[in-house]
């Protein structure tokens, strides 16, 4: 190894470095010992503990929690977020053995986007499946929404217009199915969190927690000193590659709270005119995902985003927005743009702003699903940056099957590419551009 | 029933090298030891494994690839936002401008081609047979050696990129 001490060194004398680099003891030996515990109990437990299976209950809870953010422009993320992994602590310990004895709960739910506009809602749970949200805007109720969890129904109801939207999500792996966030909670262990220290809230000594979700979620938990319950949770989704973020709030909780439960119902009030609408998530294909895409490329000037993961979806109403004009401009300028989108000449003047996601609902929701099956058991990579559509040379999108993922015959030198007209063709894995 | 105890004990410490030389950071080469173990009880319920030790080293060292590309474009995304990048735990008894070599291939290997970084480092530093290799990556042995003759241009050129090496010869 002379050499390195001279300013060249070739690749094989750093590589025989690498051979012989002195490795520290490890791992520790609580991390050896929680993992054969994890691995002795897998045959029992093989779908909890499988990687492979949190990302896919967690992708699940993103396609449903994307075609609803579709179907009324409003994020109800919060429902679908995994349950928080990892770290000690006594009260949260408490907290969690409390939870597990919850069956309602009551809470005020903000979320936004970045910087965009806040949403607030009123939910109610119902467990172990039913969550009720209210949407707010100027102190009225805008939007209530229903969600049977199990079934994968969601009643949309505007009470403005009387108008019901009965949406039936099918095509959901019964092992995917969503849970509310108190399902969540009811799954974590006791070392799920990091102790932050003690804050002063509105009169209330709480203690903070931090859970860090493998990257992808920030979870922040107060609890309340003397009830060891949740009072404010804050939650920002900050998937990869996303740089947008979503920011959910969940404060006022009424731990237990009494509720109406013939609220927590799929029937449709009397006076409503109903629209049944169905969403297959089941057999989802490429053809899917590239219609989605010419949709939101198309009301995004012909341009694809910079980035492609379940916020840019979530955020596609604000495409379709006008900042100025009066609310009759803004709505005729979204209708404008979006029957450009889909390729229609107009859309009928009497649609809602919820019948109008419903134009995106099975195209997105179906789209979303393909691509986030596909980020499980797939390389793949978006780059789209700076593409136009309909730029046939440009290469927008590529995956090809992980090797640990892959079923039995697969392909893995093969990739798909998705290029900048939306055609997909294969590649040679070898001939894909590196990802910068 | 798989006999998880005596896999960790036989496996285990190769699983462990393997994270830590290519992560060198104890945080993440403990998260990539526990998460090779979780990926390779799933592929078990999948298939029946014929050599553990080949398994595990592949999958160690895919899953720390995976890990290091994820660092790598971490740090891309703080540079451009102008933060700084977080030195990594320097090797025991190394001379530091041999770690700043390391480091330098390091992420070159995380810059190529998936499957030509995972047969490269299985074969140079893991010093896996092709043959082996082979079976790992469900590919012919062929293939094995064109990737690993065309991820050694890749990296001879990149080190050279980078100031380390001397020019390529032909």
């Amino acid at each position: 190894m002379n050499k390195l001490n001279n300013e060249r060194a070739p690749l094989e004398e750093l590589v025989e470095a690498f051979v012989n680099l002195p490795i520290p003891e490890g791992p520790e030996v609580e991390v050896k010992q929680r993992l054969l515990e994890t691995l002795t109990h897998a045959d029992d437990i093989a779908e909890t503990i499988r990687p492979v299976s949190f990302w896919r209950g967690k992708t699940m809870r993103k396609i449903i929690g994307s075609a609803a953010m579709v179907l009324v422009f409003v994020s109800v993320v919060s429902y679908f977020q995994p349950p928080p992994t990892g770290g000690p602590g006594a009260a949260f310990a408490a907290m969690l053995r409390e939870i597990k004895e919850i069956r309602t709960a009551t809470f005020i739910v903000k979320a936004r986007i970045d910087d965009g506009p806040e949403v607030t809602g009123r939910s109610s749970l119902l467990e172990p499946s039913w969550v009720r949200q209210e949407m707010m805007m100027d102190g009225k109720v805008k939007a209530v929404q229903v969600f049977n969890l199990r079934d994968g129904s969601l009643l949309s109801l505007m009470p403005e217009q009387k108008k019901a939207i009965l949406l039936d999500i099918s095509g959901i792996p019964e092992k995917q199915r969503q849970e509310s966030i108190v399902e969540s909670f009811k799954k974590m262990t006791e070392d799920a969190a990091e102790f932050v220290g003690e804050e002063e809230m509105e009169g209330t000594t709480t203690l903070k927690y931090n859970v860090d979700q493998q990257g992808l979620s920030f979870y922040a938990v107060w609890l309340d000193l003397e009830t060891k319950m949740p009072v404010k949770i804050l939650i920002t989704d900050h998937a990869d590659p996303a740089k947008s973020k979503m920011h959910i709030t969940m404060t006022d909780f009424d731990w237990g709270a009494k509720v109406d439960e013939s609220l927590f119902t799929l029937e449709v009030p009397e006076g409503y005119e109903l629209l049944e609408q169905s969403l297959d998530l089941g057999g989802s294909s490429e053809k899917d995902f590239a219609a989605m895409l010419r949709i939101y490329v198309r009301l995004n000037d012909n341009a694809f985003p910079d980035e492609w993961n379940v916020l840019t979806v979530a955020s596609i109403g604000r495409l379709m927005k006008k900042s100025e004009g009066t609310d009759e401009e803004k709505k005729q300028y979204a209708m404008k743009k979006l029957a450009q989108a889909l390729g229609k000449p107009e859309l009928a003047d009497t649609m809602s702003q919820m019948e109008l996601g419903m134009q995106l609902q099975q195209p997105f929701g179906r789209g979303a699903a393909f691509f986030a099956a596909l980020t499980e058991t797939h390389h793949c990579h978006y780059q789209g940056k700076g593409v136009k559509l309909g730029e046939a040379d440009k290469i927008v999108f590529w995956w090809y099957p992980r090797e640990d993922q892959a079923d039995e015959g697969a392909d893995l030198e093969m990739a798909h590419v998705l290029y900048g007209d939306l055609r997909i063709e294969t590649m040679p894995v070898e001939e894909l551009p590196r990802p910068e | 029933m798989v006999d998880w105890l005596t896999i960790i004990e036989q496996h285990g410490p190769y699983v462990w090298r393997t994270a830590y030389r290519l992560l060198s950071d104890r945080e993440e080469a403990n998260d990539c030891y526990q998460e090779t173990f979780l990926y390779a009880v799933q592929y078990c319920q999948k298939r029946e494994v014929e050599n553990w030790a080949g398994l595990l080293k592949r999958m160690a060292t895919s899953r720390a690839l995976d890990r290091l590309r994820q660092r790598y474009r971490n740090r891309d995304e703080l540079l451009e936002d102008g933060e700084a990048v977080i030195a990594r735990e320097p090797a025991p008894d190394s001379p530091l401008q041999l770690q700043e070599w390391m480091n330098q291939l390091r992420e070159s290997v995380a810059s190529l081609p998936v499957q030509q970084a995972d047969v490269f480092w299985l074969s140079e530093i893991e010093n896996l047979e092709h043959t082996e290799i082979a079976v790992q990556l469900g590919a012919t042995t062929q293939q094995i050696a064109t990737w690993l003759h065309r991820a050694k241009q890749k990296l001879r050129q990149l080190l050279v990129e980078k100031g380390i090496a001397g020019e390529v010869r032909p």
